[in-house]
């Protein structure tokens, strides 16, 4: 366990939209890990536990126990009485629908102690005890840092296994029936010669993220790597830029659906683990609606006309009357918004003369009020795309900010911004426009006008 | 029925009361030179299928006046006329009107056969080559419109002319012009003629097209289009609201040629423009004779004045956007 705790070097990158700020609730003069969302509350696992520790503790350090603090609360509490044990206990990890937990736990067999994993069910709002060990935990291997998928069906944990890469693993376990399945290595996208504990499996985004050791050959510490099951692999593991990762280690992320807000574990701010909270001004874009495409090339054909006599009649398009397209079918390019009469010209043949004119209609192409995004319909892996909101038309709003939402968990600014997907897949892109007004400041909520459009990820 | 009745009734009030002025037959709209009749003697082949041409006038309800059905160049002779060797041909015009005139089922066919002679005679007159009547006017009536049939779905009455030709051999060309007046054509408003076989000759000028307008009465999903005799000059397309033109068989030398055409939806409740171009080289005195049929077998009007207009094509443009 004390493996997790290690502190080393990170690497910078560049999300400036996000704000990474120090719990001074929870965060103590000990360490605090692996803070996740549990309804209006955060639990997280601390040292900072009084009456908790144990002088005979083998490591001599202070135990770890599960805390809770809810939201507006500045006082935290411990989230369960029946969880002080006498060896470590967390970090927790909940099912979406919180009636499921799964948490690791000291347990101490004669000489012999190891972490375990236990599971607890909610029932009528109580968590019901005895909890249920996991059938996996394995003598004198411990298992620790457990995260659930939203639905509960899959387990991550690490693992000090034998037969791993080195270190802590991480492993995957599925739950068939009322049974797990034998836990399985992530493999060589994830997992190195160092350690890779703490997992985080994001529900929307499908990604996996954890804290990895070994990636940078071991000289930046502890950083935040994100994967994803490609094609029944986890791909190779993507180290998180600024903030997420700093020169210090950085152990864990927790992420709300949206990614907007979450946790972070980090030694960033002195020698303790602490817990920082994740934030960002990206607003939130409500009911975005597609982008409408502006056409400017019509097939125009009489729909009345089921039989075309070539012999009898010679028909064209006059367009404003001022342009004339041969055909009884043509396909025209209009070239710009505006209204167009389009008369379908019959000339009888026979009678060598113009009949009159009774099939004509109007088509108006106008530009749709709308965020637009201009970008290719399908890209491919660690290419970089290019996104351009530059067409954008709303006529009479003075636009502050173009903001990105590019599907992925990422995000980005600016009226044309570049980004690089790195899993394949159907990503929905969304761009909100902000308006500059008077009131922007007791405006909670600026967005002007959002839309998106989706896009193709192919592998490489 | 009850439909067709109220259908037809909006149409003759709303269009053809406010529309109608003149009953010259042909009328103008048709550009056809002449009706045709010949003797009964002749053979089919110079265009006439049954020697024996029955049109119908209507009275508009509103009109109590006397008038007048006037024939122009009623006899068989002269320059108008067809010769076969010299001028033999007698024909005889009756005048009906009264109870079954219109009515009678055998009235409304298109041979001269059962009690096609329905309703009383109200004038009879026999012509045969007579230079006083060739090129100028002959005049039946006056006539009170009580005496004709009253039908409650034309709210109006029915008058009848029959013309047929007795003996001989020879091409009668003739036209009516329902009058006001004896010696002048003055036209009553609201009236029209309609016949439910039309028999024609063609113009001597592959220029000048002709029309004639049969009536697409509700409830019809399909027509057969006869034509007899029509020699192959040219063609013959068909026209509607919702029609730019299609085409029909046409017959050759002493043959009829039918067609059938698919009623339209837009269709019903219009005019048919049946237009005939002539071919080139030109077919002199070309003589032809038409007739539609509904998918009951039921013979259609053509009306002098279409009902609803001369039908327009009317399309509907269709735009359809393209990546």
């Amino acid at each position: 366990m004390a493996l997790v705790l290690l502190a080393t070097l990170s690497v910078a990158g560049a999300q400036d939209y996000y704000s990474i700020r120090k719990d001074t609730r929870i965060s103590s003069s000990y360490d605090e890990v692996a803070a996740v969302k549990y309804g209006d509350t955060v639990v997280y696992a601390t040292q900072h536990s009084e009456g908790a520790s144990k002088p005979e503790n083998p490591g001599g350090s202070r135990l770890f126990t599960i805390y809770q603090l809810k939201e507006g609360e500045n006082q935290p509490k411990r989230f369960l009485d029946a969880l002080v044990a006498a060896g470590h206990n967390g970090p927790v990890s909940f099912t979406s629908d919180f009636n499921t937990m799964v948490y690791s736990q000291l347990v101490e067999r004669g000489t012999n102690s190891s972490m375990k994993l236990f599971f607890l069910e909610r029932v009528d709002g109580k968590w019901v005890f005895p909890a249920r060990e996991f059938e996996h935990n394995n003598d004198p291997y411990s298992l620790v840092t457990p995260a659930f998928s939203g639905d509960g069906k899959t387990l991550f944990f690490a693992a000090n296994f034998e037969g791993g890469y080195g270190g802590w693993d991480l492993y995957v376990s599925k739950k068939k029936g009322d049974s797990w399945t034998e836990p399985e290595n992530l493999g060589s996208g994830v997992n190195t010669a160092g350690h890779e504990v703490y997992p985080f499996y994001h529900n929307k985004t499908k990604q996996l993220y954890f804290s990895s050791e070994g990636h940078d050959r071991n000289l930046a510490g502890f950083d935040l790597f994100q994967t994803k099951l490609v094609d029944g692999k986890w791909v190779e593991a993507v180290k998180l830029p600024a903030p997420f990762n700093s020169l210090s280690d950085d152990f864990h992320a927790w992420f709300s659906d949206d990614l907007k807000s979450g946790y972070l574990t980090s030694n960033r701010r002195g020698g303790t683990k602490d817990i920082f909270t994740i934030q960002t001004d990206i607003p939130n874009f409500e009911s975005p609606e597609p982008i409408k495409k502006t056409y400017y090339t019509y097939k125009i054909f009489d729909r009345k006309l089921d039989t075309v006599d070539t012999e009898l009649f010679r028909y064209s398009w006059v367009i404003n009357d001022t342009l004339e397209v041969p055909g009884h079918e043509i396909i025209y390019r209009f070239p710009k918004p505006g209204v167009y009469v389009c008369k379908l010209n019959v000339f009888d043949i026979q009678l060598d003369t113009l009949l009159e004119g009774q099939t004509v209609n109007t088509l108006n192409i106008k530009l749709n009020e709308q965020a637009v995004i201009v970008c290719p319909d399908t890209a491919r892996v660690n290419t970089p795309v290019r996104f351009d909101g530059s067409e954008t038309y709303l006529p009479g709003v003075d636009i502050a900010r173009y903001v990105w939402d590019f599907g992925d968990g990422n995000f980005g600014q600016g009226m044309v911004h570049e980004h690089t997907y790195l899993y394949p897949g159907r990503y929905r892109v969304v761009l909100g426009v902000e308006e500059r007004t008077k009131k922007q400041k007791k405006n909670p909520d600026p967005i002007a006008r959002s839309n998106f459009k989706d896009i193709i990820v192919l592998a490489q | 029925m009850r439909f067709m009745v109220k259908q037809l009734y909006i149409f003759i009030l709303l269009v053809v009361g406010t529309l109608a002025y003149a009953q010259p037959v042909p009328n103008v709209e048709e550009n056809i030179p002449y009706l045709m009749t010949f003797g009964h003697m002749a053979e089919t082949s110079w265009g006439d299928d049954d020697f024996s041409q029955a049109f119908f006038f209507l009275i508009p309800e509103e009109y109590d006046q006397p008038f007048f059905i006037r024939v122009f160049d009623p006899d068989t002779g002269g320059a108008i006329d067809e010769l076969a060797g010299e001028f033999n041909t007698r024909q005889v015009y009756e005048v009906y009107g009264g109870e079954s005139v219109w009515t009678e089922v055998d009235a409304r066919e298109t041979s001269p056969v059962g009690n096609y002679k329905s309703g009383t005679l109200l004038a009879s007159r026999a012509f045969a080559e007579n230079p006083r009547y060739d090129n100028s006017w002959y005049t039946f009536g006056p006539f009170n419109p009580a005496q004709g049939e009253y039908v409650e779905m034309f709210k109006g009455r029915i008058f009848k002319i029959i013309c047929e030709g007795v003996a001989g051999d020879d091409g009668n060309m003739y036209r009516y012009y329902l009058s006001t007046n004896a010696d002048a054509n003055r036209p009553i408003e609201g009236a029209n003629a309609f016949a439910y076989e039309y028999s024609f000759r063609m113009h001597n000028n592959y220029d000048e097209v002709s029309h004639i307008y049969p009536y697409v009465e509700d409830g019809t999903i399909s027509v057969k289009i006869s034509n007899f005799d029509w020699d192959t000059d040219g063609n013959i397309v068909v026209i509607s609201v919702a029609r730019q033109g299609r085409e029909v068989k046409v017959s050759g030398e002493d043959e009829w040629a039918d067609d059938e055409l698919r009623v339209l939806d837009e269709e019903v409740g219009t005019s048919f423009d049946f237009r005939f171009v002539k071919a080139r080289p030109l077919v002199k005195n070309n003589n032809v004779v038409v007739n539609v049929r509904n998918q009951r077998g039921e013979t259609m009007p053509f009306y002098t004045i279409p009902i609803g207009g001369v039908p327009k094509y009317k399309g509907e443009v269709e735009f359809v956007p393209i990546d």
